[in-house]
């Protein structure tokens, strides 16, 4: 509570600070520095960086800078940070969004029109030049611990993680939320990617970081799975959960790793796959969900036995302009839950497949680099108009039986699932305003295969509209 | 050698595509067809059958794969069914075909009724009663006999009957549009008028189809039907009746129905009850539907006006000498048809002939039932009754029947002895 407190003030002078106001904040410490030292290599989400910056070489401010990079206590660096030479660094984090949706027919939003479920508040750091951390948890009453994991990051090349944090598995998932260039990770992602989960990682980078790799081992397959339920209501769930999990992934730039320099040189592909040892029986499969949260594909099939993803991805970011592209599959296990044949008692269905990818283009208008994330060269409040990018997304998702056998049916033995989709279109502006805040709209169009399991029956097209309000520090 | 092969994958092209057209041919008379005994499989998960014994008072559906000769209906549903027959260990079933996929019939039925037969030991009793009822013309489902695999595990003998919906109303009447109810027994009715507020007969009277409709499209005609029955003038009565109720069919089953003994129907002991009610779209006349007769071949003697007296629509509609000699008419027809010489064996009627020939066949199936309610001389015993019943029912009816329109001195008719009864 007392870091809260502390950090709602150290936060209001960094706001204040963002303006040009000289002995207001103590001394400014230059941005390449600031990077540095936020950057963790465990994660390679919210990386920042200020390649896109003009260097600064005047020897006084350089002077002053190593001054700042020196300071011990509390220091305003993007945002408020506790430091104790190299060998501790503790910046406070706060993640604030607001959302306001707007569908054809207001019933389909649970929530509020103004969605803020997103509030939270944490802390990262080092300590000893090569233990990272970081704690984050949401601001709620009913809110989680989201990451919580130390990284040993000696070696750049062989480092080790563990906690909880995300499974290595799917580009989108694994940027944060506040990085994201549309409002809403893709449905194929936020269905299909894992989430979270308490587990160990090995992972590092090597040539030049031209290659970069994840090994881990978890407790489960992940916080995005839908929680567990008995295959009869009034039986107990499963004594044990889903798991553990295993998950590897690996990305390469070829034209960095070979030297290339231009444009080829951001182009990132990559593969991930993640696999659980045993979902226990039960209506425990991955589901599919519109923008809105309505299932068009709800937990109702029993799954039983080992449930496996795979990923492809692919990032390209030259110059001013960003290419997305992602390739997921889901299979999941049924053993032993069908009705049975002549020659099998309770045989085994095939499995259940979710599938789908998206591609994604952005343009920074205003022509700041994309590669690393968005810093508006000339942001408000420092006599600029901030950063405006936009960008357009199409993505899609679809479940259905690995094979067919029989009729395609609502029965949660039925060996043919009755498969759904969904498609997606996604066109967004954004609006970098500094380096804390975006304001974001994306217009949505929805289309789903079932006209009866569309968030509007008999109507399986629609339009929608969010608007989205994000404060980072 | 090449012809040698030719020829034999054209026969076997052949005997496939023969072995598939007798497949695709079957219809549901096939599966009705009780000259013989059928056999159905059902494939259900083991623990949703084991859960479906241990609630079988819940409506619960579990997934189910059925099989019958060479036919399969993927994705069927299955749930316990009855009321009084209601049973954990030989549960009565309902098939539903479209319950998980929606549209899915076999051999054209949309559901089927496995019955359990735990309410009669001589399993024949339904199975004759509606025949009888079919055999006379009047509306009532059609039944065979299986023998039920479940898991490939024999469970036991049990009755098919048609269940009765929209398919089943488009036999009967051609018409498979109109509004269909099962009546719910509550307590002792005796169609009396319950009032105008609907609600009082949405409780007794459950719609099979169009069940999404107002109360005032499904109970309307209902709540007419059964003032005018309790209100109207008795010099207009039968005109006004005959508004909401086909009197014929209505007169022909009640009477068949006694002559069959039945305990437990429309005019049964226990009130109103084991009806269905059929009402054409854009009309108010309604039909009744037999169903569930095994209370059925109950007694020889049992009197063919039992019921009339309590029941308002009986009581008034037999204080017409027209519609009450059409009563009589009709349940002395009822013994005609259930005497009819039957030309295999002359010394027994048909009634009596179809019985011997029913319990001959299920005989051997109910000896090897593990989950029937009464042992093999129970079955034994009752199935005597029915023969005695088949015997004897046809003198005592024609003497009634002589005794109350009074063609004979009124007099106790009496119960021939086995074996010299005159049919």
């Amino acid at each position: 509570m007392t870091a809260a407190i502390w950090a709602s003030g150290t936060m209001l002078a960094g706001l204040l600070c963002a303006a040009p106001t000289p002995g207001l904040c103590g001394p400014v410490i230059p941005a390449a520095s600031q990077t540095a030292t936020a950057q963790t290599a465990a994660q390679q989400t919210a990386k920042k960086s200020d390649k896109g910056k003009p260097k600064k070489k005047n020897p006084a401010k350089a002077d002053d800078a190593q001054k700042a990079k020196d300071k011990n206590g509390f220091v305003w660096k993007d945002r408020p940070s506790l430091r104790f030479g190299k060998n501790f660094r503790m910046d406070f984090r706060l993640k604030l969004q607001a959302d306001f949706l707007s569908t054809p027919d207001p019933t389909l939003v649970d929530a509020p029109a103004l969605d803020m479920d997103r509030r939270r508040f944490g802390i990262k750091g080092s300590v000893l030049q090569g233990l990272e951390y970081e704690v984050e948890h949401d601001l709620r009453a009913d809110g989680k611990w989201r990451d919580v994991y130390l990284n040993v990051a000696y070696l750049p090349y062989a480092q080790a993680q563990s906690g909880k944090f995300k499974i290595p598995f799917s580009l989108e998932e694994l940027t944060g939320p506040t990085d994201l260039d549309f409002v809403y990770r893709t449905r194929v992602v936020d269905a299909l990617a894992c989430g979270r989960a308490v587990g160990a990682m090995a992972h590092g980078r090597l040539l030049k970081k031209a290659i970069h790799y994840q090994v881990g081992y978890f407790r489960d397959d992940g916080e995005n799975a839908p929680g567990l339920e008995p295959t009869y209501a009034d039986e107990p769930l499963p004594a044990d959960a889903r798991g553990p999990a295993f998950a590897g992934r690996a990305t390469v730039a070829p034209f960095r790793a070979a030297g290339t320099k231009g444009l080829l040189k951001t182009l990132e592909v990559g593969f991930s796959a993640v696999s659980t040892a045993d979902v226990p029986e039960g209506p425990n499969h991955l589901q599919g969900q519109s923008i809105t949260g309505y299932h068009f594909f709800p937990r109702h099939y029993l799954a039983s036995g080992k449930r496996a993803r795979q990923g492809f991805e692919l990032v390209w970011t030259p110059g001013s302009f960003g290419v997305k592209a992602e390739y997921l599959t889901s299979s999941e296990a049924r053993e032993g839950v069908g009705v049975g044949t002549p020659e099998q008692l309770d045989h085994t269905l095939p499995d259940l497949v979710g599938s789908g990818w998206y591609v994604s283009g952005t343009w920074v208008l205003t022509g700041e680099k994309k590669d690393g994330g968005i810093v508006p060269r000339r942001p408000v409040f420092r006599g600029g108009f901030g950063a405006i990018e936009v960008g357009a997304r199409y993505e899609t998702l679809r479940f259905r039986s690995a094979t067919a056998d029989g009729p395609a049916s609502t029965s949660r033995r039925s060996p043919t699932v009755l498969p759904n989709a969904e498609q997606a279109f996604t066109f967004g502006v954004s609006w970098y305003a500094n380096k804390w805040i975006k304001v974001q709209l994306n217009g949505v169009h929805e289309h789903f295969d079932d006209p009866q399991r569309s968030p509007m029956p008999e109507r399986p097209s629609f339009w929608s509209s969010v608007f989205r309000l994000q404060f980072v520090l | 050698m090449r012809a040698r092969a030719r020829l034999v994958l054209a026969l076997a092209v052949a005997i496939a595509a023969g072995a598939a057209t007798s497949v695709a041919a079957q219809t549901s008379n096939d599966l009705f067809n009780d000259q013989k005994l059928q056999r159905i499989d059902l494939y259900v998960y083991s623990k949703d059958w084991a859960r479906l014994k241990a609630a079988s008072n819940e409506n619960t559906h579990y997934p189910a794969d059925v099989r019958w000769s060479g036919l399969a209906a993927r994705n069927a549903s299955i749930r316990s069914r009855g009321s009084g027959s209601r049973s954990g260990t030989k549960p009565g079933l309902l098939i539903d075909f479209g319950h998980y996929v929606g549209g899915q019939t076999f051999v054209g039925l949309q559901r089927l009724v496995l019955k359990n037969l735990t309410q009669d030991p001589s399993t024949v009793r339904e199975f004759l009663a509606m025949k009888l009822l079919r055999r006379m013309g009047i509306p009532a489902p059609r039944e065979a006999y299986a023998t039920l695999y479940v898991n490939n595990v024999y469970s036991g003998l049990y009755g098919i009957v048609e269940n009765l919906d929209a398919v089943a109303t488009q036999r009967l009447f051609g018409d498979g549009q109109g509004y269909l109810y099962e009546y719910n027994w509550l307590s002792y009715y005796y169609f009396t008028y319950p009032g105008a507020d609907l609600q009082a007969y949405a409780g007794m009277y459950i719609p099979v189809t169009h069940e999404a409709e107002p109360p005032s499209a499904l109970y309307g005609a209902i709540e007419a039907w059964t003032r005018t029955v309790n209100e109207a003038a008795d010099e207009e009565f039968v005109g006004s009746v005959q508004a909401y109720l086909d009197l014929i069919p209505f007169v022909r089953l009640t009477a068949a129905q006694a002559y069959l003994s039945e305990l437990d129907d429309f005019l049964g002991s226990w009130a109103i009850n084991n009806v269905f009610i059929y009402r054409s779209p854009g009309k108010t006349v309604h039909q009744l539907i037999a169903w569930d007769e095994d209370h059925a071949l109950w007694a020889s003697d049992y009197p063919v006006t039992a019921g009339h007296d309590e029941n308002v629509l009986m009581r008034r509609l037999m204080a017409s000498s027209e519609w009450k000699s059409a009563y009589f008419a009709t349940v002395l027809e009822a013994a005609d048809v259930a005497n009819q010489v039957n030309e295999d064996a002359p010394g027994q009627g048909w009634l009596e002939a179809e019985a011997i020939r029913a319990i001959g066949m299920v005989r051997a199936a109910v000896y090897a039932d593990p989950y029937k309610p009464f042992t093999n001389d129970e079955f034994e015993l009752d199935a005597a009754r029915v023969l005695s019943f088949a015997q004897q029912r046809g003198p005592f009816v024609r003497c009634e029947v002589a005794r109350l329109t009074r063609t004979v001195p009124a007099r106790p008719c009496l119960v021939p002895a086995v074996g010299r009864a005159s049919r």
